[in-house]
């Protein structure tokens, strides 16, 4: 297994293969198939469901290279208070030389506050892509595997 | 228990789900067994509360669960990707949804401890789950799965990545879990053997329906279909028409089946040949003249495969019949069966 950097790049492209959002996080945990880092959140804020998003939330993301998710615990950037779990359905994470992870978001998400309650987010914004018959079946399992990982 | 009431779902123009009902009782362990994309993972993800239904109705004791979000139904899941953070340890893995649910600390430590107990994973608690292997990975995924006490578990293919003799041995220990926890159950899976070990009840869905439920023994004595028969394997299907006189002809001979049907005249039946229970006769007692006057239950193949199968060997015959017979014939020899009605069953 190669040496992980501790900084690491994190690439995001839409399904056409645009890059949306590059930044970087602090390897925390390195398996197998999935790669745990830490960032802080940075960007206005972003209201989800019930909860606000600030700048300098700290999140600790799970990107799966074997998963069609990634999962990015938040915690507020004061209170150690934990807000919930913002959740990307996408294509697996690609490991780029131990030093970028990428992955290809495919718009829907899950979030879910930190009583259990699910909120499936950009339902629309799926069905308008264009994808293939197999790449919206993975997608839709992968979001009814990942709900059920929080019931 | 778990009413379904007459779930139509459909996905993109094609109808997936046609009025499926059924029940699922406290205790009670129900396998939906059919072909990949017969609709069983949509049923689960209805069920569970994680896709509305088209139209129908899920209920839990009289109650409609249509206003009630998944994570408040009580119902757990368990997929084949064994879905554990990999992150966390066991005993972390297992709490996550009781932390989730406010239990104190003292509360999750007992729930975590006894739960692993059952799945006997209780040294494991502080073992890495990327350090498990398979079995024990999906083990863990059932204590995670079992750790709320829920109501309802739901198994997707659970067992669909593990290797034959591990499957067979969790299939056993998922029975017993079962049977003790008293939890009620339903099993989604492609694989008949899985299904019929399983199973207080299977309900066969084809195309979307529910075409038999029983209680295993039940549902392979009677399939009630030539595609169930088929799908269960449980023999060969032969083509036949109804004599003026008497019994079903059929291109290898006459047959007497067991049938409850009322059938006229030349009338087209499909029959199903149990493979097993035929006796080996001497050859030239019968002689195999569709139309003729041979007498019913008997007829002649040649052989042209002959495998192992454990206490007897499988005869292929070049009739496309197949039967299991006690003592290998030779390969090239013409062999005459002879088959008792019990043995063979109308099927339409």
């Amino acid at each position: 297994m190669p040496v992980m950097k501790p900084i690491i790049t994190v690439v995001k492209r839409t399904a056409d293969g645009q890059e949306v959002l590059r930044y970087t996080g602090v390897v925390m945990q390195h398996t197998r198939n999935s790669i745990i880092l830490e960032a802080s959140f940075n960007h206005a804020d972003v209201q989800v469901a019930q909860s606000t998003l600030r700048q300098g939330d700290r999140f600790i993301e799970t990107f799966y290279t074997d998963r069609w998710y990634n999962i990015m615990e938040i915690h507020d950037r004061q209170a150690d208070r934990l807000k919930g779990w913002y959740c990307n359905i996408g294509k697996p994470a690609v490991m780029d030389a131990g030093a970028e992870i990428s992955y290809v978001d495919l718009a829907l998400d899950l979030w879910v506050a930190p009583d259990g309650t699910q909120t499936v987010l950009d339902e629309d914004e799926f069905a308008a892509l264009d994808l293939d018959a197999e790449t919206r079946n993975k997608a839709r399992a992968a979001l009814a595997e990942l709900q059920a990982l929080f019931l | 228990m778990l009413e379904v009431t007459n779930i139509y779902k459909s996905y993109e123009g094609a109808l997936l789900l046609r009025g499926i009902s059924f029940n699922v009782a406290v205790g009670e362990t129900i396998c939906l067994l059919g072909a990949s994309g017969s609709g069983k993972s949509t049923l689960l993800r209805i069920i569970a509360g994680l896709e509305s239904t088209g139209q129908g109705q899920i209920g839990w004791d009289g109650i409609d669960l249509a206003n009630v979000p998944a994570h408040r139904r009580g119902f757990g899941l368990v997929f084949q990707d064994y879905a554990l953070f990999p992150h966390m340890n066991v005993f972390e893995n297992v709490a996550f949804g009781l932390k989730m649910q406010g239990l104190s600390r003292f509360e999750t430590d007992q729930r975590v401890t006894s739960v692993l107990e059952k799945v006997n994973l209780a040294e494991f608690k502080q073992r890495h789950v990327t350090d498990l292997s398979g079995g024990e990975q999906q083990r863990v995924a059932l204590a995670r799965a079992l750790a709320p006490n829920p109501h309802l578990l739901m198994f997707d293919e659970p067992l669909g990545a593990l290797d034959r003799s591990l499957r067979e041995r969790l299939m056993e220990d998922l029975r017993t879990i079962l049977h003790t926890t008293g939890v009620a159950a339903i099993y989604v899976t492609h694989d008949q053997d899985e299904a019929f070990k399983l199973a207080d009840r299977v309900l066969l869905l084809h195309e979307g329906e529910i075409v038999r439920s029983g209680r295993p023994a039940e549902v392979w004595a009677e399939p009630g279909s030539v595609w169930a028969a088929r799908f269960l394997d449980l023999g060969n299907i032969l083509e036949g028409s109804v004599r003026a006189n008497g019994g079903i002809e059929t291109m290898v001979g006459i047959f007497n089946p067991s049938c409850g049907h009322k059938h006229s005249s030349g009338e087209k039946v499909s029959l199903l040949v149990r493979p097993m229970g035929a006796l080996r006769v001497a050859n030239g007692s019968h002689s195999n003249v569709p139309g003729g006057a041979g007498q019913a239950g008997l007829f002649n193949g040649r052989v042209v495969d002959v495998v192992f199968h454990q206490d007897r060997f499988k005869v292929q015959l070049d009739n496309h019949l197949y039967f299991f017979l006690p003592e290998a014939p030779s390969i090239g020899e013409v062999i005459t069966l002879q088959l008792s009605p019990a043995r063979i069953q109308c099927l339409s």
